[in-house]
């Protein structure tokens, strides 16, 4: 089974983590469609995507780069580069 | 005994310790270290098996565990693979895939059928006239299948465990043994893995004679022994390559899941049987073969033998015969003699006849071989017209080898044709993977060493992330061991490519004449390659006659995918031992000692309902009935007690917590009282439910959330996740397990709870909804007033440690108010008869709060943003159904429980789904049945009866009614059967 | 690792620490608290400290799991909840063999003084190796008690162990 080499806590076995797929951020006021897309589409194509996981034993979470094609992880980022804005969204009058 | 040798160089076998056996009625007896075919061989058992489809007589082909011919049964076993399972003492086993006996199978006459059972056949016959299919279908089930399963065997485990290591090298023979070596004499914590009980692979059956390989084999065996970086693994063969190299071994004791950093895959190659008609009667056997039942097991495999050759091996294994004192008839080489080397000079030597430029055109014999039919042979195909006859007992086939890379494939390696050494070799192997020895194309000894010490040295290269460049080609034999085309046509058929699958020449040429002329349509449609075995002694051949057939080369035609496992894994092995958690409430035993029937909710064990004391063991549906009943009337009349210690607790804190709440849930948590309560409705994106419990404000930055007991480490996840996303100022406390709850419900429990804590429980000092801390019999506790079950109640929070002694005492104060232990089904029914939904069980994937009428959590204006609000600002004006009550009419009893309305069933208008009911129960507060339904619009407002389908296909009447069934006003979370003293 | 260890008497044993109290303490004042009570204090994270008998582990950024003997008095803190944790204490000859057999580490790089957190027979568990005799404590929820030490006392007697949470008979 995938070993995942993370920070501080070295190589450990998927099974110790929860998979929550990629980093999106909400759009803030978006119109329908976008919205939709955001809700209920998801980026199905080959390439490099930030995702992120909850190891289950520690608490922690983990950010990493994988290559979908290849399900190669190439690098870990940082949780501070992908924090956001709380977004807003306003009922139309 | 005339078919046990002298003592054998090597032999496994120890003279010291007979083991005898039965086998098909008969009682042999053979020697510790024997398996199962070999001492029957020793004892002159010729007849193993019946093949598959035409139940043609079999016996040993690969004795390499690449074919099953010899497969048994027994009474507590299957399929049991007699060339590689130990003898043990008694064992009384009968072959698989028999009619009848081994020896007089009702079945053999099928073979003069074969026209009827062409590949594929069952796609074609026996479907018209239809109605004899279901005739047919019977009797071929019957017929096909092996082994036999007896269903009241024992289910047996065997423990797995993990292990680690730097390299693993798969295959003990000359290459592995050296790269082994290598490493770890290099500084490397090594595990070697063998599927045989020894070491030594080829070495030792191959060369067991050869005077150059033992010096070799005895300085390599004792490094091993005497280099404590080496673990060694014997009988433990891998069964497939897993991501980050990961190789369950599986041995006699259970799977060690193996994690290493570099694999040497040093598994060598599998003997190949050249086709040609009756190429599968006893006595006709792959080379090596005889050679590992000569030098394992000191069996002579018979008395005159012809030796087929498309290499230098097959002159080997002629002289290993001699030397066994079998008679070698002649030696039928497919090229020339003058071709091959040493060994080959040396058979001449001995006065031995060899045939240039001849194949193997039949085999003959009733029941076993008796004489084959030689012919000229130029490459593609023999001339009949010239052939003779040499009358043999025994037919050696060394016609080539086909990579052992089952394993390589699955980690990605990509192999190809080398046309000069006429076999599949390794190209690009990815990181952490190598491969030595023939699987590498290395044959000679020296080639073979050298291509293990490279393997290692290229390994630890890695190993240290030095940059290596990979020689995977310099100790690669220039000469082929292998001949492109040992396949001899024959008017006649019965020539067998698949000997598992019983499948012939023409079948496999006729699926591609029919358009599967793809490698992996070819293998679907034929089954070539889908036996147990699995394509070992058979894909090369197929490969090769679907390039034939379409005139591509052997790249083009490709190879299909092996699957891990190597070899079939018992299911006792994959079974380990049962890792399931249980997590216990600290009343555990209490509940146990007082009647409770626990059930599962996830992890936990919670109270179902409490039996009565003089109820032992199972419990009738009226008892169990009548126990809720009772509890529920206990809640509402005088007092309950229920253990919520399962429930999620988490303790919220920092400048953002406010903000943090205010995201996740659907209502405003940052403006609750401290104090005070409010329920948490929690969405996803798309606005559906996901979870409901209740947040309570201790101070202004510190907020206390519970969730449901299936929801808790999910809602922990998620407030972490948004601090995370958002870069909140908040900290978490998880205490579902340091905390314990239970729930003090009834009109009484104000008076009890009252004289056992410090907080003022007066309904001034303390309204519905509020959270107090205090203490309560000398502990902390937060003591919360929810509104779940309806009456008057406290859930109280406390220590786990505290809680039994506190349960214990609250038992006993209650029972002046008749007190009684409520579980999971009374509090269902309560909290259905105030109308209210459980997550999951009234709502599904799909049910957002409005369809649940539940807009009064959903305030759209009161904060910028949580999750899901976009969605719901569009869902609140499309619901397209609604949660409704019902209740069924009074007294409505029916005779039997299939014409009782139950969860999930449907509800019908017009012959259409309408609706269905999410919950349902009797209600002892109204006397009648009631329920929740989920219902689509406009039928859930019209107010009419709707027919529920129920079991039995009858309807039955539900008439919808305004929720909550009991007590409309909420006047009993208040109510209060005497004054607080 | 060649086969099981054969079911003679070794020194392995299973035993319980019932002598200690459990802490989560989370927050700006922590550290404060922890050096103030004269409890050790780990600098880096997912690693343990002992001194006098108490054990402290640095699970996040202030976040820390203290574990103090119990009837030892200390102050506390704000944000500071007490734990309820179940710890067993595997050691002796074995040690490693049997923890293979439940978690996926590489035990054989664990040293006296290592922290680690991971899935044990699939329960979240702390692990630390004492510094004196590298003695492994298993730390986990007690909701999880029956569960996990039965099959820790499963594993202990296989092994040719002793089970000392029994009260000392094999």
């Amino acid at each position: 089974m995938k070993l995942l080499d993370c920070a501080d806590i070295g190589k450990r076995p998927i099974t110790e983590f929860d998979y929550l797929g990629e980093i999106r951020i909400p759009p803030s006021d978006a119109d329908e469609s976008t919205w939709a897309d955001y809700v209920f589409n998801r980026n199905g194509a080959p390439g490099v995507l930030r995702e992120r996981w909850y190891h289950r034993p520690t608490g922690r979470w983990f950010i990493f780069e994988r290559d979908t094609l290849t399900d190669q992880i190439i690098g870990q980022v940082d949780a501070s580069e992908v924090r956001y804005e709380e977004p807003h969204y306003e009922i139309p009058a | 005994m005339k078919f046990r040798l002298d003592p054998q160089p090597l032999e496994w076998i120890d003279r010291s310790e007979s083991v005898s056996f039965r086998f098909e009625g008969q009682t042999f007896s053979g020697f510790s270290g024997d398996s199962l075919t070999s001492a029957l061989l020793a004892g002159g058992q010729k007849l193993l098996g019946r093949s598959f489809k035409y139940h043609r007589p079999r016996s040993v082909l690969s004795m390499a565990n690449h074919d099953v011919n010899a497969l048994f049964q027994s009474s507590d076993a299957t399929n049991i693979r007699g060339d590689v399972t130990p003898v043990s003492e008694g064992v009384d086993l009968r072959a698989c895939n028999v009619n009848g006996t081994l020896a007089n199978d009702k079945d053999r006459y099928i073979g003069l059928l074969s026209r009827f059972l062409p590949v594929g056949f069952y796609y074609k016959t026996f479907h018209k006239p239809k109605k004899f299919f279901p005739y047919w279908e019977r009797l071929i089930r019957e017929k096909a299948g092996l082994g036999e399963i007896n269903t009241s065997w024992s289910a047996t485990r065997q423990p797995k465990r993990y292990g680690f290591s730097e390299v693993l090298v798969i295959g003990a023979g000359p290459s592995g043994m050296q790269a082994a070596l290598s490493a770890a004499e290099a500084g490397a914590d090594v595990v070697l893995v063998d599927e045989n009980p020894r070491i030594g692979g080829s070495l030792d059956y191959q060369l067991a004679n050869e005077e150059a390989a033992a010096k070799v084999r005895a300085d390599l065996k004792s490094r091993i022994s005497n280099n404590a970086k080496i673990r060694l693994m014997e009988a433990h063969y891998a069964a497939g390559w897993y991501t980050d190299h990961y190789v369950p071994l599986v041995g006699p004791e259970g799977i060690t899941k193996m994690r290493a950093e570099q694999v040497i895959m040093a598994t060598g190659v599998m003997e190949q049987p050249s086709v040609f008609r009756n190429n599968d009667l006893p006595g006709v056997m792959l080379a090596s073969a005889a050679q590992r039942l000569i030098a394992r097991y000191a069996v002579k495999p018979g008395q005159r033998a012809v030796v087929l050759c498309g290499n230098d091996e097959g002159y080997r294994a002629a002289l290993d015969l001699i030397a066994a004192g079998v008679e070698v008839a002649a030696v039928v080489d497919l090229e020339r003699v003058g071709k091959r080397g040493e060994w080959a000079k040396q058979v001449q030597a001995q006065g031995i006849t060899v045939l240039d430029h001849s194949a193997i055109y039949e085999a003959q014999g009733k029941g076993a071989l008796s004489a084959v039919v030689v012919a000229p042979f130029n490459g593609k195909g023999c001339d009949a017209g010239k052939s003779h006859v040499i009358p043999c007992d025994l037919l050696l086939m060394s016609v080539g080898w086909a990579p052992a890379a089952q394993m390589l494939y699955q980690a990605g390696a990509k192999l190809g044709y080398a046309s000069q050494a006429e076999q599949i070799l390794p190209r690009e192997l990815p990181q952490g993977i190598h491969a030595c020895g023939r699987l590498n194309g290395a044959f000679t000894l020296e080639q073979r060493l050298a291509d293990g010490s490279r393997a290692a040295r290229e390994a630890l290269a890695q190993l240290r992330g030095e940059a290596v460049v990979s020689e995977l080609t310099v100790h690669r034999d220039t000469q082929s061991h292998s001949h492109p085309w040992p396949i001899i046509g024959h008017p006649k058929g019965k020539n067998f490519l698949d000997i598992d699958e019983d499948l012939q020449l023409k079948d496999l040429i006729n699926a591609a004449k029919e358009g599967f002329d793809n490698i992996e349509l070819m293998k679907r449609f034929s089954t070539n390659g889908m036996g147990p075995s699995q394509g070992k002694h058979s894909n090369m051949n197929g490969i090769r006659v679907l390039a034939s057939v379409t005139g591509k080369t052997i790249d083009e035609t490709g190879s299909t995918t092996a699957r891990p496992m190597f070899h079939p894994v018992p299911v006792s092995a994959l079974a380990g031992r049962r890792f399931r958690p249980e997590r216990l409430t600290p009343m555990h035993q209490w509940h146990l000692k007082h009647g409770a029937r626990m059930m599962e909710a996830g992890q936990w064990q919670r109270p179902e309902f409490y039996a009565p004391s003089t109820a032992a063991g199972a419990v009738t549906a009226a008892q169990r009935e009548q126990s809720i009943v009772q509890e529920v009337q206990a809640v509402r009349s005088g007092l309950g007690l229920i253990d919520v210690s399962t429930l999620g607790k988490i303790e919220v804190m920092g400048p953002d917590a406010g903000r943090l709440l205010d995201v996740v849930y659907t209502m405003k948590m940052s403006t609750i009282k401290i104090g005070m309560t409010r329920y948490a409705l929690a969405v996803d994106d798309s606005g559906v439910i996901i979870d409901d419990g209740i947040v309570g404000r201790i101070a202004e930055d510190r907020f206390y959330v519970t969730a449901t007991t299936s929801h808790a480490a999910a809602a922990f996840r998620t407030l972490s996740l948004k601090i995370q996303e958002l870069g909140l100022n908040v900290r978490l406390a998880n205490l579902t397990g340091s905390l314990a709850a239970m729930n003090l419900a009834g009109p009484a429990s104000r008076k009890v709870l009252s004289a056992l804590t410090d907080v003022d429980l007066s309904e001034e000092s303390f309204p519905y909804l509020g959270m107090r801390e205090g203490t309560l019999l000398g502990y902390p506790v937060r003591l919360i007033r929810v509104g779940f079950v309806g009456e008057l109640g406290y859930e109280i929070h406390l220590p786990a440690n505290a809680a039994l002694e506190v349960w214990e005492k609250l038992m006993d104060v209650g029972s002046a108010h008749a007190i009684r232990p409520f579980g999971v089904e009374a509090q269902r029914v309560l909290r259905l008869e105030k109308g209210h939904i459980i997550v999951g069980q009234d709502t599904d994937g799909l049910t957002n709060p409005f369809e649940a009428n539940m807009s009064w959590a959903v305030p759209l204006k009161s904060k910028p943003w949580f999750t899901g609000k976009p969605s719901l600002a569009r869902l609140k004006n499309s619901c397209e159904r609604r949660l409704i009550g019902f209740r069924l009419p009074q007294g409505f009893s029916p005779k039997s429980s299939s014409e009782m309305p139950k969860e999930c069933h449907l509800i019908i208008q017009d012959g259409e789904i309408s609706g269905r009911i999410t919950s349902i129960a009797y209600s002892p507060s109204l006397g009648r049945i009631i329920g929740l339904a989920m219902v689509d619009l406009p039928l859930a407002d019209a107010n009419v009866p709707m027919q529920v389908k129920v079991d039995s296909g009858a309807f039955v009447a539900i008439e919808p009614c305004a929720t909550p069934f009991y007590d409309a006003d909420g006047a009993r979370q208040t109510a209060d059967l005497t004054e607080v003293a | 690792m060649n086969a099981n260890a054969s079911p003679e008497m070794s020194n392995l044993s299973l035993s319980a620490r019932d002598d200690l109290s459990g802490y989560l303490l989370t927050g700006p004042v922590s550290a404060e608290a922890l050096a103030g009570s004269g409890l050790p204090l780990p600098q880096s994270q997912l690693t343990a400290l002992e001194l006098n008998g108490a054990l402290v582990a640095r699970t996040g950024t202030d976040e820390y799991m203290a574990f103090v003997p119990v009837g030892q008095e200390w102050a506390g803190c704000e944000w500071c909840f007490p734990r309820n944790d179940r710890v067993l204490v595997v050691q002796g000859e074995g040690w490693i063999e049997l923890m293979l057999q439940l978690c996926q580490f590489d035990f054989r790089k664990m040293q006296p003084g290592d922290w680690l957190m991971a899935s044990v027979a699939g329960v979240n568990c702390w692990l630390y190796r004492e510094q004196q005799g590298g003695a492994l404590m298993i730390g986990f929820d007690a909701g999880y008690d029956h569960y996990l030490s039965e099959i820790f006392s499963t594993l202990v007697r296989e092994l040719g162990g002793k089970d000392l949470t029994k009260g000392g008979a094999l």
